[in-house]
């Protein structure tokens, strides 16, 4: 088994304008895929990330410097991610391809990336 | 307390030129700096994400479909990210301008508040449907 980021992009506050029971309707078929994901063992996280409240953390002159980010300004944000399990690159692509994030809106559009185990070099980094 | 996700963004090719002792140096203060923070309670998760490999996934006529996404030609990829716990943005901050992942100049942080909005309507959105 390998994990998987599914990065959730869509553009900035295309949901803002939704009525609250299509909202909570949208809340509802990300809940229920989810769920089902987790019952088969295939999920390993997953949050909705705030619309705003974007911080930039950069380095200028050697230092450390957080700005407000742009939110409404962007033509495409990450709204949320999930992390999967899966045996291998088709099946992940299978998963996101029946999240609900993309049929939602046609604007919306998921990023799969594997994730690295890093367990052999954080050995390696704690041993040295 | 509320959570916090940290992207890691970075250039393609930043980690491909390193000499591999300055990788493992590299990794060994991102290893270090977790472990500290998992100390204090204040780590949820983190994961480096391969470079390369990314697939995109957009429908088209009704459908949804797959391609290769960009890495190396991309201007600026997402490297790895943390989950952090802080009691308010101030905290945040500050543990975002601690991060490991400014050890270089063209890698950036997106501070990004984690909303938990999903598990408060968790019980709205069962009565619903």
């Amino acid at each position: 088994m390998a994990q998987y980021m599914l990065l959730l992009h869509q553009v900035p506050n295309y949901d803002l304008d939704l009525p609250r029971e299509k909202m909570l309707e949208m809340t509802k078929r990300y809940m229920s895929w989810a769920e089902s994901l987790g019952a088969k063992g295939k999920l390993a996280g997953g949050e909705k990330l705030t619309a705003g409240g974007v911080r930039l953390v950069k380095v200028k002159d050697g230092k450390p410097v957080v700005s407000d980010g742009p939110y409404a300004e962007l033509k495409d944000v990450v709204g949320g991610y999930f992390v999967i399990e899966a045996k291998d690159q088709a099946e992940a692509e299978a998963i996101a391809k029946d999240c609900p994030h993309v049929a939602i809106s046609a604007a919306n559009w998921i990023e799969i990336r594997p994730i690295e185990s890093m367990a052999e070099m954080r050995a390696q980094a704690a041993a040295g | 307390m509320a959570q916090y996700m940290l992207l890691l963004h970075q250039l393609p090719a930043t980690n491909a030129q390193l000499p591999p002792d300055t990788m493992t140096d590299v990794v060994r203060r991102y290893y270090e700096w977790a472990e500290a923070m998992r100390q204090k309670g204040k780590l949820v998760g983190g994961e480096k994400l391969a470079a390369g490999r990314v697939r995109h996934i957009r429908m088209r006529d009704g459908k949804p479909l797959s391609s290769d996404g960009p890495y190396a030609e991309a201007k600026d990829v997402v490297g790895g990210y943390f989950v952090i716990e802080a009691k308010d943005d101030a905290e945040a901050d500050a543990i975002a301008r601690d991060c490991p992942h400014l050890w270089n100049a063209t890698n950036w942080v997106e501070l990004r508040p984690i909303d938990l909005m999903t598990a408060a309507e968790a019980p709205r959105a069962k009565a619903v449907g």
